[in-house]
């Protein structure tokens, strides 16, 4: 069997446990859509520099979505399979071992696009707009940008283990919503918030999406920062990965 | 190296250790084609440290491995193997089935999920996730997910751990099967019942210590092992070490005075009635496997681990 079959077994396996976790899809998704159409009911009609607070939120919560599922499919559920002795069953199989982590990271990007669209979807209903060229351009910088945290997630969970792994991903999780400027605007927030937020990737995929909405160019800035926690994290998962495996 | 056509598995000098602690040194080993070869061996003897290196999931420090004349892994990736191994080794969030259909996509040629799961008696458990199964139905569908694999060269590592007696005997009847449906299916199994090593191996590799301490069948093993024994007691004065010099025999004190381990009970005895030292109370007994087992493991482990035996 050449390469991608097997890449394709270890992602329709992984996609398949992933909607049988019925309960966590629930958190997951629900969450970031809760908050959306709270907010949205409250503050729906404001608009903030030049862009309707719909479309600014709408881009934060798929942020926060698109943050929480790739953490948990890329590290939650790898350091549990570790831990389960799953990875080592599969050792035993024709399966190469980078089709495993692949297959994880590929889950993780299936179930941030799940959770964009979510919002995408629930934004357009809820406020009758009519899709746009810039929305998708928005969501879709969100689901690529939401690479940069299959990474971290990756390496979350070769760093820990399956009893401290739910933390890690839980702060990394909380922090980039809350810091990141997902939660409250970070003009409301006192000047050193928005230092802290340049320094997370959360707020770089939600900053070249608002900009995208608002029909600005792609900022290129936001890109290389987010190639950097991409590569960063990426090349630490494959280092941690070789040592433990 | 040269490996015979029906060499399934060759063991060289092999060394693993746990820090400074060696679980195996010196291990030689051949497993043939189509056998079923049982380690054997008090927990602690290094059985699943061995069967661990030969499936390539330790690297040895010291010798080597090799599986049908390749490296552990490249069999494993050709499909060539199959393994049960200890502990929970089952996915999250998966039923039954998911698990055996993804198994069977990875080998070059598996069996269908249902005839595997109607072997393995895992067909009414199909539609149930994973993580609702019982510790016995857990181990069935490990053993499932190596039936479904095809895989000429089975590992099996304490297969029956967890089960009850009827899953045990479910279980050996289904390898049997199993090993009998494929021309030269190899199955190397690790057990701590000696009994079990007994009825379902072609051949067992007893384990001590991290050294194999006997390799044949076990009708040889017995032959070699389990030597009778004659016991008598003897008028005071009369010394072990005297009647071990006079007679070449071992002589060794017991609760009810002496006792030797022999081949040939009947020329013992001749022996040492012919020392006419009034020795009285002579009877013979068959050794116990069991008891000359776990003598031997003791001795080679330096400690007395319990050999169960049923």
């Amino acid at each position: 069997m050449t390469a991608l079959p097997y890449l394709a077994s270890s992602t329709g396996f992984g996609l398949r446990r992933l909607v049988h976790n019925v309960r966590y899809l629930v958190f997951a998704l629900g969450l970031p859509l809760g908050f959306y159409l709270l907010y949205n009911a409250m503050y729906g009609r404001d608009r903030v520099g030049g862009v309707a607070f719909s479309l600014v939120l709408m881009v934060a919560m798929a942020t926060f979505g698109a943050v929480g599922t790739t953490l948990n499919s890329a590290g939650t559920q790898t350091a549990l399979d570790r831990e389960a002795g799953w990875v080592r069953q599969l050792r035993l199989t024709p399966l190469p071992p980078w089709a495993y982590v692949a297959g994880q990271l590929a889950v993780a990007m299936v179930a941030s696009l799940a959770a964009v669209c979510l919002i995408a979807v629930a934004a357009l209903a809820v406020n009758r707009i009519a899709p746009s060229p810039a929305v998708a351009e928005g969501v879709a910088a969100v689901w690529l940008g939401s690479a940069s945290y299959a990474a971290i997630g990756l390496a979350l969970a070769y760093l820990l283990d399956a009893s401290t792994v739910g933390y890690g991903a839980l702060i990394a999780y909380l922090a980039s919503g809350f810091l990141g400027g997902l939660w409250v605007p970070l003009s409301l927030l006192p000047p050193w918030f928005t230092t802290v937020a340049h320094l997370l990737p959360s707020f770089h995929i939600a900053d070249m999406a608002w900009r995208l909405v608002a029909g600005r160019p792609v900022p290129l800035g936001d890109v290389g920062v987010l190639a950097l926690y991409a590569a960063a994290f990426g090349a630490l998962a494959a280092h941690l990965y070789r040592r433990r495996g | 190296m040269a490996e015979s056509p029906e060499e399934a598995a060759r063991v060289q000098d092999l060394g693993y250790r746990y820090g400074p602690r060696w679980a195996l040194t010196g291990v030689d080993l051949e497993v043939r084609a189509g056998e079923s070869l049982a380690v054997l061996g008090p927990n602690g003897a290094g059985k699943s440290t061995l069967i661990a290196c030969m499936l390539g999931l330790l690297a040895p420090h010291r010798g080597t491995v090799s599986i049908y004349g390749t490296t552990p892994r490249a069999a494993a990736r050709a499909g060539r193997v199959a393994g049960m191994l200890q502990g929970a080794t089952l996915p999250q969030f998966a039923s039954v089935l998911d698990v055996l259909r993804f198994a069977a996509r990875l080998y070059p040629a598996p069996l269908s999920v249902e005839r595997a799961a109607a072997l393995t008696g895992v067909a009414d458990l199909l539609r149930r996730p994973v993580d609702r199964l019982s510790g016995g139905q857990r181990r069935r569908v490990q053993f499932a997910m190596a039936v479904v694999s095809n895989a000429p060269f089975l590992f099996l590592d304490e297969p029956t751990e967890g089960m009850d007696i009827e899953g045990r005997a479910d279980l050996w009847r289904i390898v049997r099967e199993h090993a009998a449906a494929a021309r030269e299916r190899t199955v190397v199994f690790t057990t701590h019942d000696l009994s079990e090593a007994d009825r379902h191996a072609d051949r067992i590799v007893l384990l001590a210590g991290g050294r194999v301490v006997a390799v044949d069948t076990p009708g040889a093993l017995k032959a070699r092992l389990a030597r009778r024994r004659v016991r008598f007691a003897a008028p005071p004065g009369v010394t072990a070490q005297l009647l071990s010099r006079r007679t070449g025999l071992a002589v060794v004190p017991c609760a009810s005075g002496f006792e030797v381990a022999t081949d040939d009970s009947d020329g013992a005895l001749r022996a040492l009635i012919s020392l006419d030292l009034g020795l009285y109370d002579f009877r013979t007994a068959e050794g116990s496997l069991d008891e000359v087992f776990h003598a031997l493991v003791a001795k080679e482990s330096g400690d007395g681990v319990a050999v169960s035996g049923e």
